[in-house]
């Protein structure tokens, strides 16, 4: 992260002053509240939140509103903040499969137990302008008609069905090589390091930006480390999260967070250690991040490749490659970078090709004569 | 903040009310205190004085306490010797900085030394790794005096010419256990003497004379 800058103070804070300003536009329209963005910008907050890595709907609403709505500036503010935080200790996972489902939709089955439900979605929109919303006197209270049978309470997971009839991989924990589960890697306090564990991949993708992981997701379905997906499933909902307090011993919730998982399923031909069977790719988000996580389940099943003897030869298999460049604020510090001072190296730079100017001016000569 | 004091109860069958207090403002307390502490690395062999104010549970030196509470926290394993490894301070650890505390002195991000003739050698400390040197300890030990022992002669980054320190009551092999853990930098340990309210800095890149 590139933050600090040195001299022309007085210009730095004039140039904080203008920001206030453009920031709050023209005085005549009233200001945009946190509530509003909260209630009114719901993905927007969802995004920010998920690449911030950090559950709190106001304040991603605030950093959005500071932002002037860049929501990649907004991220680094809600990181930052992050960082200033004390952990006091590590939830329990959270269980999707008791999510209160509000969406959920599988492309693999047609009928499954749970059924589809499509819930809040744009996939069915016709991305006309609506220019209702456009209404000076606004769209009032729509509601939408409860169905007469409601969502089932537990909606079991498409991969959970096809693990029964052992079709796909299991999904197990890391083993620590005496018994137990390994803990999870955390790239927020130990640098990332190669070859990583799928813990710290997948940790990665989750806060990594969602443009740069989805024309990742993209290149392999054309054919740049294609392996086969199906969305298995996608779901939307409220999940708990559980905290055991030492002193306790057993879990106490601490409240709901809204997450949205995806589940690709992809083919896998089989190699010497194991059968034909299906594969997984996993992607997780706060909120309702839909097209962030399926586009982590591609790049997640791609960099599996080495992992299932698959040959590694695309971008998106290539983990050093993905993990190292898919972090926005990382990324986008070290390209602003280039907008401060590099006067005493762009001047070196200048004598260099001078002098080598010079000489090459210098060999024509010879040459010609 | 809140959720973490509603939450953690203090362990071992210790009433709250015998916890003793942290740190009064825990923000700007511990901004102040790691500032000293930043100094006394910066400037090895200086005594810098930490605030005052600050109680812990026996053994501990306010010094002690104070570094205690502004260093450790959920993240970083702590090990004890076993005079300080009592129940209250067991209590008062987990409480104020809620850090695991660990039975191998291997293990541990931070030691805590209140015997510190009967001290475990400096090897037996993590000392980091070629790719992550940070990845050692750092001892926080306590001495019945700073300015009563043999006189130890510093040179190093951050020291002009030369240092001298007095620190009492370490172990007879301490120094020649330093000599060996300068030799390997950017690998060893760094160490902090605390006695009172003082508190100097030694770390690895210091040579030491005894």
């Amino acid at each position: 992260m590139y933050v600090a800058v040195k001299g022309g103070e007085q210009a730095i804070l004039n140039s904080h002053k203008l920001i206030a300003e453009e920031r709050r536009g023209d005085t005549a329209v009233p200001e945009l509240t946190l509530a509003q963005i909260k209630e009114q910008m719901q993905l927007a907050v969802d995004r920010v939140m998920t690449e911030g890595s950090l559950y709190d709907r106001d304040l991603a609403a605030l950093a959005i509103k500071q932002a002037q709505g860049d929501l990649m500036e907004a991220i680094f503010l809600l990181r930052a903040y992050r960082t200033t935080l004390t952990r006091f200790g590590e939830s329990e996972p959270i269980d999707t499969a008791e999510m209160a489902v509000r969406r959920r939709i599988s492309a693999a089955y047609k009928d499954l137990p749970g059924g589809q439900v499509l819930g809040p979605s744009y996939d069915y929109t016709h991305r006309l302008l609506d220019f209702a919303l456009a209404a000076e006197e606004g769209v009032g209270a729509p509601e939408a008609e409860a169905a007469e049978a409601g969502v089932e309470e537990h909606i079991p997971r498409v991969t959970d069905i096809l693990n029964h009839e052992g079709l796909i991989e299991e999904e197990l924990a890391f083993d620590d090589g005496e018994g137990g589960e390994a803990p999870v890697a955390d790239l927020t306090r130990e640098p990332m390091s190669f070859p990583a564990g799928r813990d710290l991949r997948l940790q990665n993708l989750a806060r990594g930006d969602e443009g740069f992981l989805l024309a990742l997701g993209y290149s392999t379905q054309r054919g740049y480390g294609r392996n086969h997906p199906f969305a298995g499933e996608i779901r939307l909902g409220e999940v708990a999260v559980e905290f055991v307090p030492e002193e306790l011993g057993f879990a106490i919730e601490l409240g709901e967070i809204t997450v949205t998982e995806c589940q690709m399923i992809n083919q896998f031909a089989g190699s010497a250690e194991r059968p034909p069977q299906f594969t997984r790719g996993y992607g997780l988000s706060f909120g309702h991040c839909e097209r962030k996580t399926m586009a982590m389940a591609l790049v997640d099943r791609a960099l599996r490749a080495r992992e299932l003897d698959e040959t590694v030869e695309y971008p998106a298999q290539d983990e050093e490659f993905v993990l190292y460049h898919s972090d926005n604020v990382e990324a986008s510090g070290f390209v602003q970078h280039l907008k401060l001072p590099h006067y005493v190296d762009f001047q070196s730079e200048l004598q260099l090709i001078r002098s080598l100017r010079k000489r090459h001016d210098e060999d024509h000569r010879e040459a010609a004569e | 903040m809140a959720l973490a004091s509603s939450l953690t109860a203090p362990a071992g069958g210790i009433d709250a009310a015998d916890l003793k207090p942290g740190l009064a403002d825990p923000v700007h307390d511990a901004q102040h205190i790691f500032r000293g502490l930043l100094t006394a690395l910066a400037h090895p062999g200086r005594a810098v004085t930490l605030p005052g104010g600050i109680e812990g549970p026996l053994p501990l030196d306010p010094a002690t306490a104070a570094a205690a509470l502004t260093l450790l926290d959920y993240d970083t394993p702590l090990w004890v010797d076993w005079i300080a490894d009592t129940p209250p301070l067991r209590a008062y650890l987990k409480f104020h900085c809620g850090c695991p505390i660990v039975a191998r002195s291997q293990d541990a991000a931070f030691g805590l030394v209140s015997d510190p003739e009967n001290m475990p050698r400096l090897a037996l400390f993590a000392q980091g790794l070629d790719q992550y040197p940070d990845r050692s300890a750092t001892l926080l030990v306590q001495l019945p005096d700073l300015e009563d022992g043999h006189a130890v002669t510093l040179t190093g980054p951050g020291i002009r010419e030369s240092a001298e320190i007095r620190p009492a009551g370490l172990p007879d092999w301490f120094w020649n256990d330093w000599r060996l853990n300068a030799a390997q930098f950017p690998l060893g340990v760094d160490i902090f003497f605390t006695c009172g309210r003082t508190v100097i800095g030694l770390p690895r890149s210091i040579q030491a004379e005894a």
